[in-house]
């Protein structure tokens, strides 16, 4: 033994040197860097949770406003698809109204004309019978009655604007 | 005389000691390359696996070293 | 190729090469042969016990024990920049180390089953490869093996004396085998009679021949001497010369005379006689190429393994692998308990061995290319060096490993391979290791 290098005062002083130096790397390293790696392992663990969550969350609210948006579009276009037939109705109730006005107006127009007209023609149809009855009077000299006179020059205008009419 | 005896046993064991291991590490390196070829993907554990095995297989080879070593120097 | 040979640079580094490979090669051992050999490395005296360096109030310091402590202060030193401020994102140094536990965090798990199954192996496995990794690694570097103290043979000569001579005063006469020839026990007094002993027991115990304080590079392999040529040991025991005059030739030191095949075999060599002599005793030597360290290793390992077995099934079943009643279980059982129980040990002084062996070897080794190929030769050594050293301080915490998973493991899950117990359980550690790296190498 002695000539292969085992003694026992060799073996003790390397076996507690071993000893105490596999305590201080206890210690120093396997310690703290296990330590660390689970917590790393712990952390990675925990953030990759977070991050399927995350996606998850992201997911169901992209759905969600999705479907909101969907609706809105919806909305929206139901709204202008509203409007549009409001609108054109409100046209078409404009253009019957303004129609109808525009027929009144034409209407009262022509009324209008008519009575003025009518008015007129009476008035120079008197003015005339006036000058005929005058004139006639210078003519005939003063033997016809103005009122039987008056009869004749009425039926005559009558019947002439009778004939004019048709 | 004695000197001599020694000499011709620690060379007999490390000639001897070495056959054996000498065969051990060829035939497991061939074997080793064979796996390789036949799945090269698997190259890193067969790589490893192959060294680990070699140094057993070269340990033999110390002890016999060692047993030359202790007969010239020790005995 | 020939676009490659044109280019000067090229060439003038080819020529380079090859006239270190030259000069290496003629200053080496071979070219000793033929007058060259200028180069020549002295060759360490090569001893399996660690050389002692200090004597500290009657224990003795060894080199590998200081070199231990010197790679533990380093280890730790490393380990505290790194683990001093941990933060999130990893440093350097913290990402170093992270990774290292992360690696045998995982091959922990797959060898032990499961997530979070290795961790109990984690601690002892981890700070055994680090710490052998540390050792290897540490006794490779230059000057350690090679720098140290000249001891005298005077000094060589006192340690064993005062040893034995201690020996002898606790009556221990016959501890040690020694060849008859050297035993003398008409010499009453233990410290003369120790002497004669040891001076009869290192007879050829060699020195190498030196000047001055260095020993001279070059020729150390023809500039030995034995310890018979600084003393007459021969003239001593037959008793022609007393002791005291034998102590004075050993304070002397002094090469008396020569062989007639040194004096043949070393012409260029000059007159040794009238030199001193001695041998190199390094300061440091890696502390893996000490049997007490790799011994120290080996049993924290087996101890721990035994605690593991213990922990997972208890004292009593766990002693029920090694001691079974054969009267209930049969004589086979009981045997194969026994075998068990030689295993553990047979595993203590493989790990001893493996990891020994290894480093020693490979100090050895280069040495050996030092002298066969000075400057040059050790580079390519010194790379697969540093990959031994990884790879013995990985197999034996690979191995502390599967042992404790298997010592863990139920009775009856566990295959039997009987007598072929140690080559079983290395194919089990071999088959051990699934998928550690696949997700650090890629």
């Amino acid at each position: 033994m002695s000539a292969l290098g085992i003694n026992l005062p060799g073996l003790i002083t390397q076996l507690v040197s071993f000893l105490i130096l596999f305590f201080l790397l206890y210690k120093l390293l396997y310690g703290p860097v296990t330590k660390m790696l689970d917590q790393r392992a712990e952390k990675i663990k925990t953030s990759l949770e977070a991050a399927e969550e995350a996606r998850k969350q992201a997911a169901s609210s992209a759905e969600h406003v999705e479907r909101e948006l969907a609706a809105a579009r919806e909305e929206g276009q139901r709204l202008i698809s509203d409007a549009r037939d409001a609108a054109n109705r409100f046209r078409e109730q404009e253009q019957v109204r303004t129609r109808q006005e525009i027929e009144q107006t034409r209407q009262r127009a022509l009324a209008d004309i008519a009575r003025e007209r009518d008015q007129a023609v009476e008035e120079v149809r008197r003015e005339f019978a006036d000058l005929a009855v005058t004139a006639a009077e210078k003519v005939v000299g003063r033997s016809l009655d103005r009122t039987a006179h008056a009869e004749v020059i009425d039926r005559v205008l009558k019947e002439g604007l009778v004939e004019r009419k048709n | 005389m004695d000197g001599d005896i020694k000499t011709i046993g620690a060379g007999l064991a490390i000639a001897l000691g070495a056959l054996g291991p000498g065969l051990g590490i060829g035939l497991l390196a061939g074997k080793a390359m064979e796996a390789l070829g036949r799945n090269p993907e698997a190259r890193a554990p067969i790589q490893q696996n192959m060294i680990l095995a070699l140094a057993f297989c070269e340990a033999i080879a110390i002890y016999a070293f060692l047993t030359a070593i202790i007969i010239v120097f020790v005995g | 190729m020939g676009k490659l040979l044109s280019n000067p640079k090229v060439i003038v580094g080819l020529v380079a090469a090859l006239a270190v490979f030259f000069v290496a090669l003629a200053g080496g051992a071979l070219g000793a042969s033929f007058g060259g050999g200028f180069l020549g490395s002295p060759i360490p005296h090569i001893q399996l016990a660690a050389e002692p360096v200090a004597n500290i109030g009657g224990y003795t310091l060894n080199n590998t024990t200081i070199m231990f402590w010197a790679s533990g202060i380093l280890l730790l030193s490393l380990v505290w920049l790194a683990t001093r401020k941990m933060t999130e994102i990893p440093g350097r140094m913290q990402g170093l180390f992270e990774a290292i536990v992360e690696f045998f965090d995982s091959t922990a798990d797959s060898v032990a089953g499961g997530p979070k199954a290795g961790r109990r192996y984690l601690p002892v496995m981890l700070g055994i490869f680090l710490i052998v990794l540390f050792s290897n690694w540490l006794g490779i570097l230059p000057g350690i093996g090679t720098i140290g103290k000249v001891e005298t043979v005077a000094e060589f000569v006192e340690h064993r004396v005062e040893h034995r001579a201690h020996e002898l005063d606790k009556g221990k006469a016959e501890t040690k085998l020694i060849g008859s020839a050297c035993l003398r026990p008409a010499v009453k007094d233990h410290h003369d009679r120790a002497f004669i002993e040891v001076l009869c027991e290192n007879a050829n115990e060699h020195f190498v021949v030196f000047d001055g304080r260095l020993i001279k590079p070059g020729r150390t392999e023809q500039t030995k001497v034995g310890l018979n040529q600084v003393v007459e040991v021969d003239e001593l025991l037959a008793g022609r010369i007393t002791v005291t005059e034998a102590e004075h030739q050993i304070e002397e030191g002094i090469v008396l005379h020569l062989s007639a095949g040194q004096k043949a075999d070393c012409k260029q060599c000059g007159d040794l006689t009238g030199k001193r002599a001695g041998i190199l005793v390094p300061y440091l030597r890696g502390s893996s190429t000490d049997l007490n360290t790799t011994l120290a290793v080996a049993l924290f390992a087996m101890v721990a393994v035994q605690i593991w077995g213990i922990r997972a099934l208890g004292g009593r079943a766990y002693a029920g692998k090694f001691f079974v009643n054969p009267f209930t279980k049969g004589p086979i059982l009981t045997g194969v308990g026994f075998l068990e129980m030689f295993g553990e040990i047979a595993r203590t002084i493989s790990f001893t061995f493996r990891l020994f062996g290894n480093m020693f070897a490979g100090e050895i080794l280069l040495i050996a290319m030092g002298f066969l190929l000075p400057v040059i030769g050790m580079l390519p050594f010194l790379g697969l060096e540093l990959f031994v050293g990884l790879i013995q301080a990985f197999v034996f915490g690979m191995l502390a490993l599967v042992f404790g998973v298997s010592a863990s493991a139920h009775h009856g899950e566990e295959d039997h391979g009987g007598g072929s117990r140690g080559s079983h359980d290395d194919e089990h550690a071999a088959a051990g290791v699934h998928t550690p790296q696949t997700q650090g190498a890629h």
